[in-house]
């Protein structure tokens, strides 16, 4: 048996590198990819608990997540082709219309 | 007259408002008509105004005339003892079914300053009601802030009386803003932010005294023996003092004492002249003092007592000093002000009764004198165009009769005798000069500035007056300019009458403040300096009152009675009780000291308090009981035929004395009688050869035949 | 409490879930209904209509006082209470979006539905009892605003503001999501399953609880504040209030913080038990946010942002109410003072964005402050009222928003938050400032060429919003204790419930 502290450092690390690419990303698409792997890294965790205390409950947990997620997929990428449409570029750097 | 209109005080408070929303609901005053068109627009929005503000001011008279301070409701400690007309109900909701409550009540300030507020608002909405083109939302504003201020002086909560004290700013910041002149939107953020400032430190300290108290009632928050009274007590000295700051703090920069003035001159000159007028009314901080700060924290008070002192007579040099530099005529009444009220603010922190009651009536003078000079200033700023100094002059010959009005406005400020500033200064100096606190401060020093304060209010108002009536004619233009018109007679008649009516016949107006007085200065923090003639001199008075003298008629300038609410430790505060009474001088007279009364002149003064010989012609306010009325005849005479009849004087009391019988036996403080009878009793006994009475007359048995006819001396 | 039982408790949700569904295939598929201008508005607002009517005749059943769903879901008077607001809320938004889209030229069905979906997310979250139902519906709140920020296709700032609130969002619920996920390994006890179900974690969590459950905490934490804009997770909010169409920001400054605020309160009411963990972290939370929005506020000339500011000030005096739950004594105290406060927040910002669109006309979106100068010479009801709202949301009397204001007061002291009631004085003093700087530009100054009018468009909806609000603004300023049934529900929380 892999114990499940394996599975939680690794959704540990896979979270961080999640965190780290959205501060430091500049194209939408990549942002969001990483964004996903946060919320997979989360995923991740739900399994391995539930699968370490025999329950299947992790995995309810999970379909809820992966729903939402999808959910919020589809209207973040309608987001950013209609900010390609107008723009020709989806250069994060560049969105400074608001500024503070 | 006992009159009884129960919600009186809620419909004080709510008629301006629907007034004011009647108001705006009419058309706006028509602009630039020719005469002979009837403007229905503005007939209508003056008379609804007029007509509101002349409601209430019939309702204030009312509540002024029905209320009865008597002394014996001296039995409840603090403010609550005077109140009545009282409302309570549930308000806000504070969880845990406790509630804030909407608590009114009527006290003896609150009577006169309700009074003050609605008659200056009624003759500002008068003086408004002429062709302008902005009277309507100016009246609306009035009427709001009348609304408002009088909510002030009739909260009974603290949270309530907050949310009167910051309601006034909104109608204050519209009025200067929106009607003032070139520099407004300066002057009314600055003053909105300056008073903001003050208050929001204030109801944090509200928070923190709910927290230690439990309760928000003024009524149960300054009673000494009540549950909160202690509970907030008990918290840290160091906490209290903070608290009694933060309350002392926003009063201060409300009454803009000398560091804290800084608002005031800017939103009293930008702003239109029954702006100013209405600024004037803005008097809470003066009244936060005594009803707040002084009856619920009062050795905190007495704490900051010499600060107080010091900054009142900071105000009234500086405010004096300025008010002469100034160039432009409403500057100088605007640093006026801030030197009357300097002298209110030291009158208050004297911790003496001549002192607060001179305070309050000041207070009061100086809320008439000074809209009439503001409202006179409107008028000729109307003809003339100008408010500076070197353009005007010479107005009392275009002007004769408005600048006798203005003469009699300068007078009363000046505070010559005979109008009402000289009731108000007089005794504010004498309170500072017997006070104990004032001597702790400098001495004498502090009263002796504060009296070079009067006579610089003398050059100051004299000197304004010269240059602006007196003298050449300043321009060709003012020459036919004409005189006062009808309105503007209504508007400064009724103030020149009050102006008389204070200086010649002030008891009427100070008989309902004396219980007023009395319950928020108990003899227990009264602070009189006793090595003073003056004072002993007083004290004598008040023992020969004390004495059993039942129908002694000291005229009704102070409570004679006296009345005691002990700390904690069932002791009175005694500041500086000397071990042996010095044999004062006046006892040498021929005025037998009556038999059957106790020798407690000898016990400490202070105890008592002082009251001073009547000052005043004596007159009568209030309900005398009959039987008493015919003691009062030829006094003198029947002092000395009462003394000769010997122990027969204090069962002889007729009516009288089931009551003071009554009262005894319910007096909390049955040791007093006791504590007198100390060492200094056989000195006493010696100098007068009296023999020791076999029943002492209860010797602070409250005796409220204090309006009789005065004792001529 | 069987499947149907539990659909019953929540049948405001469902009827107004079902609302927005007929817009959606309404306005799609018939005809007449997409050649009228105001069909779906009307049809929303009467599906909100028909909730709150259900809301406030089910008040007092007894199977409301019973958790939905096998505890998921706790529709207790409190969830009743918040429902209300929220109902109160969406249907002035829905007044006002009457007015506004036909000026923006983006009136569309779709509006409708995603507003009427995100007021089902944002009452879900006040009824949310377990963490994943919490999750679910600030999805379902925040995706609806995603698009509702974008909705103006062609402006370039509107879409900049989608994607700023859709990349931040989204990332605050990976946080959120991951923090869920540690709270289920950080309950587990002896061998059973850890639980992210409010009821059953109170139980569970011991004096000092395991590293795994703080984390989780914190994370979850993280999430909620960033929905409900508090520091340091407040960067967000300026840029999007500002960029999103003004109906929208008066939807958003208020629906999402009354119900991540409600969530909050329910998460922090079951926790008291560990409050010396989180109670230092909220109280700096709560000081940075108060002190950062209101010294931000100062300087802004876009009315827009400079509310974005006060909302997110106003975060933080909520969270006063938060943090005073932490003592026993204060706590049925501070949890009637949040929801309050709720209703004061909401009505009053509500009330200023509705002002902003009354003066909003086809070419021109009322946003700065030269658009509103002078105001009082040509609009003086509108300017009056919107003075009224100034002074409510700064805590000055007569209004609600000062009543709001001493209840936090009195809240903190008797909570002993010294540093939070003194915080709250002191930024108070500095908030009138710039409250009072827009009625100063609206009553004082002088009518400049650029200030706007009322719109052309029919303002009734819209005005009939603005009268709501600051009616409700001035009454229950004067008798709060029209709202006291209301308030008691909260108390309920006390108990869980």
């Amino acid at each position: 048996m892999v114990p499940v502290s394996y599975y939680l450092s690794l959704s540990a690390v896979l979270f961080t590198i999640g965190v780290v690419g959205v501060l430091v990303k500049r194209n939408p698409i990549q942002v969001f990819m990483c964004i996903e792997l946060m919320l997979n890294a989360a995923n991740l965790t739900f399994i391995a608990l539930g699968r370490f205390y025999g329950t299947s409950v992790g995995e309810m947990y999970v379909i809820f997540a992966l729903a939402v997620a999808a959910a919020e997929v589809s209207v973040g990428l309608g987001i950013i082709v209609t900010i390609f449409r107008t723009r020709q570029s989806i250069d994060l750097d560049e969105t400074a219309l608001l500024k503070s | 007259m006992q009159m009884q209109i129960t919600g009186i005080l809620s419909l004080l408070l709510f008629t301006p408002i629907v007034g004011a929303i009647i108001l705006m609901g009419l058309p706006k005053p028509g602009q630039n008509r020719e005469n002979s068109e009837l403007d229905f627009g503005a007939m209508a929005v003056n008379s609804v105004g007029i007509g509101f503000a002349a409601l209430v001011l019939v309702l204030a008279c009312l509540l002024f005339a029905g209320y009865h301070g008597s002394v014996l409701g001296n039995m409840l400690g603090g403010v609550g003892g005077g109140i009545q007309y009282a409302e309570k109900y549930n308000w806000i909701p504070m969880g845990g079914h406790h509630w804030l409550h909407w608590h009114l009540g009527a006290d003896g300030f609150s009577v006169l300053l309700v009074l003050l507020t609605t008659f200056v608002i009624l003759l500002s909405i008068i003086y408004t009601s002429r062709k302008s083109e902005n009277s309507r939302d100016i009246i609306a504003l009035l009427l709001l802030l009348e609304a408002a201020i009088t909510g002030v002086y009739l909260a009974l909560n603290l949270v309530l009386f907050y949310v009167f004290f910051e309601a006034t700013l909104i109608p204050t910041y519209l009025l200067i803003g929106m009607f003032g002149g070139p520099r407004r939107a300066y002057a009314a953020i600055k003053f909105f932010i300056y008073t903001f400032v003050g208050s929001i430190l204030m109801l944090l300290a509200i928070a923190s005294v709910y927290h230690y108290a439990g309760s928000l009632s003024i009524v149960d928050l300054s009673n000494p023996m009540s549950t909160a009274y202690h509970a907030l007590h008990a918290a840290p000295a160091s906490t209290l003092m903070l608290i009694a700051g933060a309350f002392l703090l926003a009063f201060t920069i409300k009454t803009a004492v000398f560091p804290f003035h800084a608002w005031l001159p800017d939103a009293y000159t930008q702003a239109p002249a029954v702006g100013s007028a209405a600024l004037v009314l803005l008097k809470m901080g003066i009244f936060g003092f005594v009803r707040i700060a002084i009856p619920i924290f009062p050795q905190q008070c007495i704490t900051y007592a010499p600060v107080m002192i010091v900054l009142a007579v900071a105000s009234i040099l500086y405010g004096s000093l300025l008010a002469a530099a100034q160039k432009d005529a409403r500057f100088v009444i605007a640093y006026s002000s801030v030197a009357h009220l300097g002298f209110v603010v030291l009158g208050i922190f004297t911790f003496t009764r001549v002192g607060m009651m001179g305070a309050m009536l000041q207070n009061f003078n100086h809320g008439i004198f000074t809209p009439m000079l503001f409202l006179g200033l409107g008028m000729l700023a109307e003809r003339t165009g100008t408010m500076e100094l070197k353009e005007l002059g010479g107005i009392k010959r275009v002007l004769p009769l408005f600048s006798s009005m203005m003469l009699l406005a300068t007078l009363a400020s000046v505070a010559a005798p005979l109008f009402s500033g000289f009731v108000g200064e007089f005794p504010i100096l004498l309170g500072s000069w017997t006070s104990g606190i004032t001597h702790s401060v400098g001495g004498y020093w502090p009263t002796a500035l504060a009296a070079c304060g009067t006579i610089l209010s003398a050059v100051y108002m004299l000197w304004w007056f010269q240059r602006i009536m007196l003298g050449p004619v300043g321009s060709p233009r003012f020459k036919g300019l004409p005189d006062l018109n009808t309105r503007e007679w209504l508007v400064l008649t009724p103030m020149a009458v009050m102006i008389f009516w204070v200086g010649i016949g002030s008891p009427f107006w100070t008989s309902r403040m004396q219980s007023a007085v009395s319950n928020v200065l108990p003899v227990s923090t009264e602070n009189v300096e006793q090595s003073l003639p003056v004072s002993v001199m007083l004290t004598d008075m008040r023992e020969r009152m004390a004495g059993g003298l039942l129908s002694h008629p000291v005229s009704g300038f102070l409570v004679t009675a006296p009345d005691y609410h002990p700390n904690s430790e069932g002791n009175t505060f005694i500041p500086h009780a000397p071990l042996h009474m010095p044999v004062p001088v006046m006892q040498h007279r021929a005025i037998p000291r009556p038999v059957g009364a106790p020798p407690t002149n000898s016990g400490p003064p202070q105890a008592r308090g002082i009251d001073i010989p009547p000052v005043m012609n004596g007159g009568t306010g209030g309900a005398q009981p009959r039987n008493q009325q015919a003691l009062l005849h030829g006094a003198p005479r029947s002092l000395v035929g009462r003394s000769a009849k010997g122990m027969s004087t204090v069962s002889k009391g007729g009516p009288k004395t089931p009551t003071s019988q009554g009262v005894r036996s319910t007096h909390p403080n049955k040791n007093f009688v006791h504590s007198n009878q100390g060492p200094n009793r056989d000195a006493v006994s010696r100098n007068r050869s009296i023999p020791a009475p076999a029943i002492p007359a209860n010797p602070n048995a409250p005796i409220n035949d204090n309006k009789m006819g005065g004792l001529s001396r | 409490m069987t499947n149907f039982q539990s659909l019953n408790a929540i049948l405001p949700v469902v009827i107004i879930a079902i609302t927005g569904m007929i817009v959606l295939l309404g306005e799609s598929c018939l005809a007449f209904w997409r050649r009228s201008a105001s069909a779906s508005g009307v049809v929303s607002l009467l599906g909100v209509i028909v909730a709150g009517m259900v809301v406030l005749f089910r008040l007092d059943e007894p199977m409301l006082h019973y958790k939905a769903f096998n505890g998921a879901l706790a529709v207790g008077p409190f969830t009743q209470a918040c429902t209300l607001i929220l109902l109160l809320v969406a249907g002035l938004s829905v007044l006002v979006a009457l007015t506004y889209l036909d000026n923006r030229g983006l009136n569309q069905g779709e509006y409708y539905a995603l507003l009427l979906f995100a007021t089902c997310g944002a009452i879900l979250m006040c009824a949310a009892n377990d963490l994943i139902v919490l999750f679910v519906s600030v999805e379902l709140l925040s995706v609806a605003l995603y698009i509702l920020t974008g909705f103006a296709k062609t402006d370039k700032k509107g879409q900049e503001a989608a994607l700023k609130y859709f990349l931040l969002g989204s990332f605050a619920a990976g946080f959120l999501l991951y923090g869920i996920a540690l709270v289920l390994g950080g309950t587990s006890i002896s061998g059973l399953v850890g639980t992210t179900n409010l009821t059953t974690m109170t139980a569970r969590i011991p004096d000092t609880p395991s590293f795994m459950f703080m984390a989780g905490l914190a994370l979850v934490l993280v999430g909620i504040g960033f929905k409900a804009a508090l520091a340091p997770f407040h960067m967000w909010a300026p840029d999007v209030y500002e960029g999103a169409p003004t109906s929208v920001t008066g939807f958003m400054a208020t629906a999402v913080k009354i119900g991540a605020f409600a969530a909050l309160l329910r998460i922090i009411s079951h926790l008291t038990g560990i409050a010396h963990f989180w109670l230092p972290a909220l109280e700096v939370i709560a000081v940075l946010t108060m002190v950062l929005g209101n010294l931000l506020a100062v300087t802004q000339v876009n009315v827009k942002r400079m509310l974005a500011y006060s909302s997110v000030a106003h975060a933080g005096y909520l969270l006063i109410a938060v943090c005073a739950c932490s003592s026993t004594v204060a706590r049925p105290e501070a949890l009637q003072a949040g929801l309050f406060y709720l209703l004061a927040y909401g009505l009053m910002t509500m009330g200023a964005f509705a002002v902003l669109v009354y003066l909003s006309s086809r070419n021109h979106d009322c946003e700065t402050v030269q658009d509103i100068a002078g105001l009082v010479k040509k609009e003086p009801l509108a300017a009056y009222l919107m003075a009224v709202f100034m002074l409510s949301l700064g805590g000055i009397p007569p209004t609600m928003g000062f009543v709001g204001k001493w209840l936090l007061f009195s809240v903190a002291m008797q909570a002993h938050l010294v540093v939070l009631a003194v915080t709250l004085a002191i930024v108070s003093m500095v908030a009138v400032f710039y409250y009072l700087r827009i009625i100063w530009t609206m009553c004082f100054q002088d009518r400049s060429a650029e200030t706007v009018g009322a719109t052309s468009v029919a303002p009734t909806g819209v005005q009939i919003t603005i009268l709501i609000s600051a009616a409700m603004s001035l009454v229950l300023g004067v008798l709060p204790a029209i709202v006291y049934p209301m308030l008691s529900a909260a108390q309920t929380l006390v108990n869980h419930l």
